[in-house]
């Protein structure tokens, strides 16, 4: 029995003496806050969702969304003809523009990045990096540069990267150029913010080394820190590369002629079956890329 | 979890791939990219401005240096409210929809990510055996989690306005379907990746498998858990944002409205205001990151 009420006590004390943090605790009643207090806004308008009329419309819209040779038996088609008719007209091609923009727009953000790198770095961004030398007053125009730097990497990642795809091609005209810069400089900031993150987590004996040795600035980035660096951002690269994929499909809606575009165009003319095709391929190109990167990701976290 | 910042030195003999494969795969890369370019037929003469926009290009970037305060155009119906008050209308409906959407998808995506990872089936990656019923489950339910994140939000609303016709409730599915499929997958692996040996310990003295998993290993994932929600959350803000180009009266809804009458001005402000916004929750994230030492999530 005395056992047991120990047994109590030192349970209760070690639940007294827990780590607790103020912060944490706020900051999930903050979350749960901003879960649960919309659904009872006037905002979401709960009320108003009419059951019986979305069920009607899902049945309509089911009907419709069967393949017109399997809907119609008078059909002139035959379910192959109707695929091969659509993918001849647009299909094939709005996929390989899909995947166009997705591989420029994730090279572009690897390139923008690779010039970045350097000024994102704390640990780069000193008079003396890695050095020894007490350089206080000299640091500052570097530190300038990191502040810059790191601004604009903040902005290009916030701005979702559709609205910088609509921004730039109502300025620019319509053209995959400025599609795949809006989301190749949304990525590069998101690689420039993660990439550097691994340069400066990584340890500093070799650049000290290095440094004391007479090696500059940008020899040790390049020889040292890049090499070291580069399975993870490997990694980082396919993670994002996914994303592109997804995000190539939906710029479609403003005009590019990708899968989006397609996918629009049937839902304006009511041809949900043809609809429902686009959206699949979109999803099986998604599913592709995630099968290549997976591939490459182990083969890299061997090398991490 | 709470792991140490990285600090151990990379020694020589760890194994590492061998460097062959890392230079055909950035050679690779490369090539991929310049023939991706060659394929859209993108020249870079196509970002020179004919003079008809660059006058516009001109206004625009002017613009950014003068934020609109009020309405732009010179009478607007009466009864609006006040500029400003309407951008902080429209962030607090794009926190809103962010908020309702990235909840539903914690709920469907901690049960998605739950039944996907190994620590739930108690399958040991060291011994996997391909052909017992717990691993085609696990893999079924990864399974799922991939299909629903295969397609984008904005591609769901269309999808789903299409289908259940719009309103404010599908809009907050179609972001809650995506996302609860990447909180499956992001969940799944951050539980496979939480240490073990408390489990370990409760399975030795007798715990049933549930426990083990609720008490030897969610709480050591937690914080991690946490944290990628808090980020998961600043890309709802983003996503809702998205979806006001399909017409839910968030940030992009109005932004939208003010490009296309001109107002360049105005879309300024909404920039700033959505920047703002996201960056808040971004330091808000950043800062329990740090509480909890845990890396940077994607």
């Amino acid at each position: 029995m005395t056992r047991l009420s120990n047994r109590w006590q030192t349970i209760r004390r070690l639940r007294s003496t827990r780590p607790r943090s103020r912060f944490v605790r706020v900051s999930c009643l903050f979350l749960l806050l901003l879960a649960v207090l919309p659904w009872f806004g006037a905002e979401l308008r709960l009320t108003e969702f009419d059951a019986g009329r979305r069920l009607r419309n899902l049945q309509r819209f089911a009907a419709m969304a069967i393949p017109e040779p399997l809907r119609d038996s008078s059909s002139p088609q035959t379910l192959w003809t109707w695929f091969s008719v659509l993918m001849n007209s647009h299909g094939w091609l709005a996929t390989l523009v899909t995947l166009g923009i997705s591989v420029a727009a994730i090279v572009i953000a690897s390139t923008l990045t690779a010039g970045l790198i350097l000024p994102a770095c704390q640990t780069l961004t000193r008079s003396d990096p890695f050095g020894s030398r007490p350089t206080a007053l000299r640091d500052a125009p570097w530190i300038v540069l990191h502040f810059a730097v790191r601004s604009l990497i903040a902005v290009v990642r916030s701005i979702p990267d559709y609205v910088l795809a609509f921004l730039a091609i109502s300025l620019f005209g319509l053209s995959a150029l400025p599609a795949v810069l809006a989301l190749g400089l949304h990525n590069a900031g998101i690689l420039s913010r993660l990439g550097s993150e691994i340069v400066d987590n990584q340890p500093s004996a070799i650049p000290t080394a290095l440094r004391s040795a007479g090696h500059s600035r940008s020899q040790i980035l390049l020889f040292t820190l890049f090499p070291l660096a580069l399975p993870r951002f490997l990694v980082f690269f396919f993670y994002r590369w996914e994303t592109c994929i997804r995000d190539a499909t939906v710029v479609g809606t403003l005009g590019i002629t990708s899968l989006g575009f397609w996918i629009q165009d049937a839902r304006a003319r009511d041809n949900y079956d043809q609809m429902l095709l686009f959206v699949v391929l979109g999803s099986f190109l998604v599913l592709a890329g995630d099968l290549l990167s997976s591939f490459f990701r182990s083969h890299l976290r061997r090398a991490l | 979890m709470s792991r140490p910042p990285p600090a151990a030195l990379p020694s020589a003999d760890l194994p590492r791939a061998p460097a062959g494969l890392r230079r055909w795969l950035v050679a690779g890369i490369a090539a991929a990219g310049l023939a991706a370019l060659w394929f859209l037929g993108i020249r870079p003469q196509q970002l020179l401005l004919e003079p008809g926009r660059q006058s516009i290009f001109a206004e625009f970037l002017h613009a950014a240096l003068h934020p609109a305060s009020t309405y732009e155009a010179a009478s607007v119906p009466p009864g609006t409210p006040p500029f400003l008050r309407k951008v902080a209308l429209a962030l607090l409906t794009t926190i809103q929809y962010a908020g309702a959407s990235v909840g539903l998808a914690l709920l469907l995506g901690a049960l998605l990510g739950f039944l996907g990872s190994r620590p739930w089936w108690r399958t040991d990656p060291s011994r996997d055996s391909h052909r017992t019923p717990k691993h085609f489950a696990r893999v079924l339910v990864r399974g799922v989690s991939l299909l629903l994140r295969s397609i984008h939000e904005l591609i769901w609303a269309i999808l789903l306005f299409a289908a259940l016709g719009s309103s404010p409730l599908v809009a907050v599915l179609a972001i809650a379907i995506p996302y609860s499929g990447i909180f499956g997958k992001v969940f799944a692996e951050l539980l496979e990746e939480a240490p073990t040996s408390a489990a370990e310990y409760l399975s030795g003295t007798g715990a049933k498998p549930v426990a083990a998993f609720f008490i030897g290993i969610l709480p050591r994932a937690l914080p991690d858990l946490l944290a990628y929600t808090l980020y998961r959350l600043e890309c709802g803000i983003r996503s809702a944002t998205v979806l006001g180009f399909a017409g839910i009266p968030t940030v992009g809804y109005y932004l939208k409205l003010s490009f296309d009458s001109l107002h360049y001005r105005e879309v300024w402000a909404y920039l700033y205001a959505l920047l703002v916004l996201v960056l808040l929750f971004d330091r808000w994230s950043a800062a329990i990151r740090k509480h909890f030492h845990v890396r940077s999530v994607l």
